[in-house]
């Protein structure tokens, strides 16, 4: 039992730590705003030269077989620099294509070929309705069975995050409660889509409409009959999104003692007063927290009943130490980290995000609770 | 990084949990350090550690020559502590434990000799002499005197909140050797023979009815100058150290969490709110347990990280502070809403017929405070953590007044 990341694991991310500081040194808070579409891929494509796009990939299909731990490492480092980069959604969308069935192989290999090189953005398009919840049985793209064994999607997905970047979309569709998963060109004809109004401002996300696509049986990916594989990418993305989240609370927190070291108020600095410190020692405690249990997400082997124990303590936990940390990072900011032009209300809104994709503490904290106790269900 | 345990490991642990099977003492199961409540309890709770020692699961980290066990493995130190939490037998890592590490450490070959053995055969119980009436988060003030005399040391003065002090045989004691100095370099250790004339132990009484701490007098005790454990002047170190690195027990308290967490959650299934609905049902307790039951988790990875960081040499200055906090602050709130659960039952104790679960969570909620308190304070905790695993400046200190 070792709960301490390996040399390989700490060059790991002290590489991609590099990377990302050389990528935002001269950052204010507009350039984390604007989004360029050549410098994100060209980003993308220096991230991908680390193995930010191959990391879970086998050997055999250009990857590094690496455990999900490594990639929740670099999730860190990518929220600890804000950076607007698809790295959940293309190591979904890879997840996914490596296990392509035969008949779509050759199509979709050319495809990961290309994802591997960071040439190729793509975007999982799965959640069919704001409110929809994050249950694997309701996830899905509505859509029918169409001509020629193909099938017909009709609807839409929301909260897709860099939809307008990507070059194709894998589409989780539901099909008479069977899962299908498809890969499409994002130019589609009848695929349409719309820029979404968040609180995150260093990431978009999108709605994708899909109006009576046709899409050929070519490009089904594969089929999903037991849901496992989107179980899989719900638990990625869901593992993913804490290490975002954790980096972030990271970072709040160095710019916080930081801040309160420097300011002076009554003859000395703010952090020589014990409320301060005992505020900043409450946030050390809530971050570690969501780091050893989203490791231990991260850590888990099998899809059981374990792991999504383990996702959902990680979620919840996450999510609460994003928004203790970045409140009480804001208060001991005092004015200056109420206006626009300081970098901390990005980080505060980008974990706001983080917390309700994926699920709720609430929502994870319900489906805790039935797994533990003999709760009659909330219809009963 | 992984969670897995070699499988030599999950075979030492069927191992251990058979041993408590057979050997398990008949105590009456509270939370924490509690007195023995008769003399036979006493003699179980004797009986029990020899077994423990021989059987190689306490001592482990002793010397070979005093009982260690060699290949050793830190981990196995946690899962003796898990499985003794799991049967509700008391945390081993005690007083006595704290002493015998100290012992060897610091202690003299003389001194290991004599005291090593029989803390092994259960012969010989230890309390602790650390905290005063005045010196209690800021210990090193302590007060308490031993003035050199030829070849002995006298002591006078008085020490609180002692566990086991009305029955223990000996004591490890800090005392101000030389008053002249700054407070942390003028303390000494010594064994101390609690059969000695001049010593007098009164039993506290806490808030929850029981008599678990007591104070110390000391009344001109004559001890030898061997009975110094370490150099004159390095009682805190002695103290800290021991404090620091004592291991054994590691993770008992987070192992009991999770049998305390999993009672809980028991109690809200068969309880009912005064409408007649069950406790388990409610959103908002689904909710609140369900953050418990997180909590409990986090203090069991924590301490798993803690003990990879230590196995690996790279300790990290937060891993003590941060494990005991997260620790004492969950162990609170679960016993607060276990009581809170019961509704207008909730200020029923033991002893009447109409408490959940024998009174117990009202005893676990009057005991928690002992948690967070001592050990190093909540208060403490945070100021350590902002001090040194943030870098934060350090609290004034003001020397000055005392002896």
């Amino acid at each position: 039992m070792n709960f301490t990341p390996s040399s390989e694991q700490q060059l790991m991310r002290e590489s991609v730590r590099r990377l990302v500081d050389d990528m935002t040194s001269e950052h204010r808070v507009d350039d984390h705003i604007a989004h360029s579409p050549t410098q994100i891929r060209s980003q993308w494509s220096q991230a991908a030269q680390l193995g930010c796009s191959s990391l879970l990939l086998p050997e055999d299909l250009g990857g590094h077989d690496r455990p999900l731990i490594d990639l929740t490492i670099v999730a860190e480092e990518f929220g600890r620099g804000l950076l607007p980069l698809p790295l959940p959604s293309c190591n979904q969308v890879a997840l996914a294509l490596a296990l392509h069935s035969e008949t779509s192989k050759r199509a979709s290999g050319e495809t990961l070929a290309d994802l591997v090189a960071g040439e190729h953005l793509a975007a999982w398009c799965a959640l069919p309705a704001l409110d929809s919840g994050w249950d694997a049985e309701v996830i899905g793209i509505p859509g029918r069975m169409g001509p020629d064994a193909g099938i017909v999607l009709s609807g839409e997905a929301v909260l897709v995050p860099n939809a307008a970047l990507s070059d194709s979309f894998l589409v989780t569709a539901r099909i008479d409660e069977e899962v299908i998963h498809v890969l499409i060109p994002a130019g589609l004809e009848r695929v349409s889509i719309e820029r979404m109004q968040t609180l995150d401002l260093t990431r978009d996300y999108f709605r994708v409409r899909f109006d009576e696509v046709e899409v050929r049986a070519s490009d089904v990916v594969t089929r999903d009959p037991s849901g496992e594989i989107l179980r899989q990418l719900l638990y990625t993305g869901t593992v993913l999104t804490c290490a975002d989240t954790i980096g972030i609370c990271e970072r709040l927190l160095d710019m916080t003692v930081k801040y309160a070291s420097e300011r002076v108020a009554f003859g000395r600095p703010i952090a020589s007063y014990q409320a301060i410190k005992h505020k900043c020692a409450d946030m050390l405690t809530s971050l570690e927290s969501a780091r050893v249990a989203t490791y231990r997400a991260a850590l888990a082997t099998e899809p059981d009943d374990d792991r999504d124990r383990a996702t959902a303590v990680a979620k919840a936990q996450a999510n609460g130490a994003g928004s203790l940390i970045a409140g009480e990072a804001l208060q001991i900011h005092g004015g200056i980290g109420f206006t626009w032009e300081h970098p901390l209300h990005l980080y505060m809104r980008r974990a706001k995000a983080n917390a309700a994709m994926y699920g709720t503490a609430r929502w994870h904290r319900e489906r805790l609770i039935r797994s533990l106790a003999g709760v009659s269900s909330p219809d009963a | 990084m992984d969670l897995d345990l070699p499988p030599d490991l999950e075979e030492f642990r069927t191992r251990v949990a058979s041993f408590i099977r057979a050997y398990a003492p008949d105590v009456e199961v509270r939370p924490g350090f509690r007195a023995p409540t008769s003399p036979e309890e006493e003699a179980e709770l004797r009986a029990w550690k020899a077994a423990l020692y021989k059987a190689g699961f306490l001592g482990a980290d002793l010397p070979i020559e005093f009982g260690g066990v060699e290949d050793w493995h830190p981990v196995q130190e946690l899962i003796v502590a898990e499985e003794v939490a799991r049967a509700g037998l008391p945390p081993l890592g005690d007083q006595t434990v704290l002493a015998s590490f100290a012992l060897a450490r610091f202690g003299t070959d003389e001194q290991k000799r004599q005291h090593l053995p029989p803390i092994r055969t259960g012969d010989h119980i230890w309390c602790q002499l650390f905290s005063e009436p005045n010196a209690g988060s800021d210990m090193a003030a302590l007060e308490t005197r031993a003035r050199l005399e030829g070849e002995e040391y006298v002591i006078d003065g008085q020490k609180v909140w002692s566990t086991n002090a009305h029955w223990a045989e000996y004591g490890f004691l800090l005392a101000r050797t030389d008053p002249t100095v700054r407070k942390h370099a003028g303390i000494s250790a010594f064994i101390l023979d609690m059969s000695l004339p001049g010593i007098e132990v009164r039993p506290l009484r806490e808030i929850t009815g029981t008599s678990d701490f007591n104070e110390v007098f000391f009344d001109s005790v004559r001890v030898p100058a061997s009975a110094m454990l370490g150099d004159p002047g390095q009682g805190w170190s002695v103290a800290m150290e021991s404090l620091g690195a004592e291991r054994s027990g590691i993770g008992a308290g987070a192992a009991r969490l999770r049998q305390m967490m999993g009672d809980l959650i028991a109690l809200a299934e068969k309880t009912r709110f005064e409408d007649g609905t069950r406790v388990i049902d409610h959103d908002d307790v689904r909710q609140r347990l369900a953050e418990l039951f997180e909590r409990v988790e986090v203090c069991n990875l924590l301490v798993r990280a803690r003990l990879s960081r230590e196995l690996q040499d790279t300790p990290d200055v937060a891993d003590v502070p941060l494990g005991k906090l997260v620790y004492s602050e969950t162990n609170l709130d679960i016993a607060q809403y276990g009581v809170d659960l019961q509704s207008t039952r909730s200020l029923l104790a033991e002893g009447d017929s109409g408490v959940a679960d024998g009174g117990r969570w009202q005893d676990e909620y009057l005991y928690a405070r002992t948690y967070t308190i001592a050990g190093g304070s909540s208060e403490i905790m945070r100021n350590l953590l902002s001090e040194r695993a943030l870098g934060m400046p350090r609290e004034p200190r003001i020397e000055g007044g005392r002896p």
